[in-house]
């Protein structure tokens, strides 16, 4: 699974990456308990995207190296999930990501945070989120 | 310099929860139906609309809330709603509001009649209590719209949000009301209970060391969100946890389901070992609280915890 530091200068796992799922809990939804990374995947309302084209891919590692994740010891609920996948099926990588503030983890636990909202943002704008600050319907 | 966002969202609003039923509107009285036709999948109260299969549920569990004035405010206000708010069953812990679906309704509650839940303090809540959170959500979005997305724009570290604040000091007023545990933050474990009245697990106690070992995991990763101290990770073999060896401990305690915990026993030489307590069988069926990092818990298996156990005595006692 992908360090930080691969996550941080995403390059060579693009190089790799084939094939990427997005999974997103809109930040309109309330739950009982703050959503926890494993539950996302399954999660009721969880909505995914698997994505195969090649320049949206792209876009989407240029937008995780624009946040420029740095280690930070404390993490809020995620509302996104992302997964790579190389050409053999494999995953290679994951990472969560909050919905209304810039933070994220490694799938290995590894916990970050966005030094801007770029990739949040991003994943909002395309797969059909909330941007934070922006919540109203 | 990464942003941080505070503990809590100072000047939240709306925490007095719903508006006020007209004087001596009862429980009894907002129950019978106002549409039921076998054939059709749902049960009409007024605008709320309940899932025929969850229907025995929602009335047993709404009953139950009644105890609280709270609660027949909240079920008056959304049966009274302009929209209508559905109320559907599910089987996981994945207990919600949907404010858009279906699309051009006040949205759709999803509640599962058996998931309770233990707050970090060991306190427990039943079902219908879960239930009655999602309401408020619901109740929210239908009396101030304008205000429930601007509160949950207001981000924070104990609730997410500014929105997940309200909700949950609402609920500490009418979980005490119901004697059932309170939260100061988002967190909690969610458990499958016997009915949506009752907080006793219906599941045994988790003994698997694998199982524990990832709780303890997912216990670490809430304390680290609501920025309270993480207890330790696990060693590795077979020794790093064990079960509890009935001697007096001091040491955080993490919640590994509905009725088993463990506890980190330092052995002094900077490792130490996770014993896992049967709450039933070894703490006299009292959850310790999570994040205190030094909570003695004595040799009977006793320890202080006079808030979360008596919550469990009106609890079980009311039934």
């Amino acid at each position: 699974m992908a360090s930080l530091t691969e996550i941080q200068h995403p390059q060579a796992l693009r190089a790799r990456t084939v094939a990427v799922d997005v999974f997103g809990i809109s930040q309109r939804i309330r739950t009982r308990v703050a959503i926890a990374p494993d539950q996302i995947e399954t999660f009721s309302e969880v909505v995914k995207h698997h994505v195969t084209d090649p320049h949206e891919i792209d876009e989407l590692f240029a937008a995780l190296e624009r946040g420029q994740p740095k280690p930070t010891p404390r993490a809020l609920e995620y509302r996104w999930k992302v997964v790579a996948y190389d050409a053999s099926g494999a995953r290679i990588a994951e990472l969560y990501a909050s919905a209304i503030a810039p933070f994220g983890m490694t799938g290995s636990g590894l916990h970050f945070t966005f030094v801007n909202e770029e990739f949040i943002h991003y994943l909002a704008a395309h797969y059909g989120g909330v941007p934070a600050g922006q919540n109203s319907a | 310099m990464a942003f941080m966002p505070p503990l809590v969202s100072p000047g939240i609003q709306g925490t007095e929860g719903p508006p006020p039923a007209p004087a001596g509107t009862k429980m009894a009285d907002l129950l019978k139906p106002t549409r039921d036709v076998p054939t059709e999948p749902y049960v009409h109260y007024g605008k709320v609309q309940v899932q025929r299969e969850l229907n025995d549920d929602f009335v047993k569990a709404q009953t139950y809330l009644g105890k609280s004035q709270h609660a027949v405010n909240s079920l008056h206000d959304l049966r009274n709603g302009q929209d209508a708010v559905k109320v559907e069953k599910i089987t996981t812990n994945d207990v919600l509001f949907s404010p858009d679906q279906p699309p051009g309704t006040g949205g759709t509650i999803k509640w599962n009649p058996n998931s309770a839940l233990t707050c970090p303090d060991g306190s427990r809540q039943t079902a219908a209590n879960g239930l009655l959170h999602e309401q408020g959500h619901a109740n929210e979005l239908h009396n101030h719209d304008a205000r429930y997305d601007a509160q949950k724009a207001m981000v924070n570290q104990r609730y997410g949000d500014g929105d997940e604040q309200r909700n949950i000091a609402w609920e500490r007023t009418y979980s005490k009301e119901l004697g059932e545990g309170t939260r100061e933050d988002h967190g909690g474990l969610p458990f499958a209970a016997k009915g949506p009245t009752s907080i006793e697990p219906s599941e045994r106690a988790m003994t698997e060391p694998a199982k524990v070992r990832q709780a303890i995991h997912d216990a670490r990763g809430r304390a680290e969100g609501y920025g309270y101290p993480p207890p330790p990770e696990p060693g590795p073999g077979d020794t790093a946890i064990a079960a509890w060896d009935g001697k007096a401990h001091t040491g955080p305690v993490v919640h590994l389901d509905g009725g088993a915990a463990a506890q980190y026993v330092a052995d002094g030489k900077g490792g130490g070992q996770y014993q896992v307590y049967d709450v039933q069988k070894d703490l006299g069926g009292h959850m310790p609280p999570e994040n205190n990092q030094h909570l003695t818990i004595s040799d009977k298996g006793q320890f202080p915890a006079p808030h979360a156990q008596q919550h469990e005595a009106n609890v079980l006692g009311g039934r």
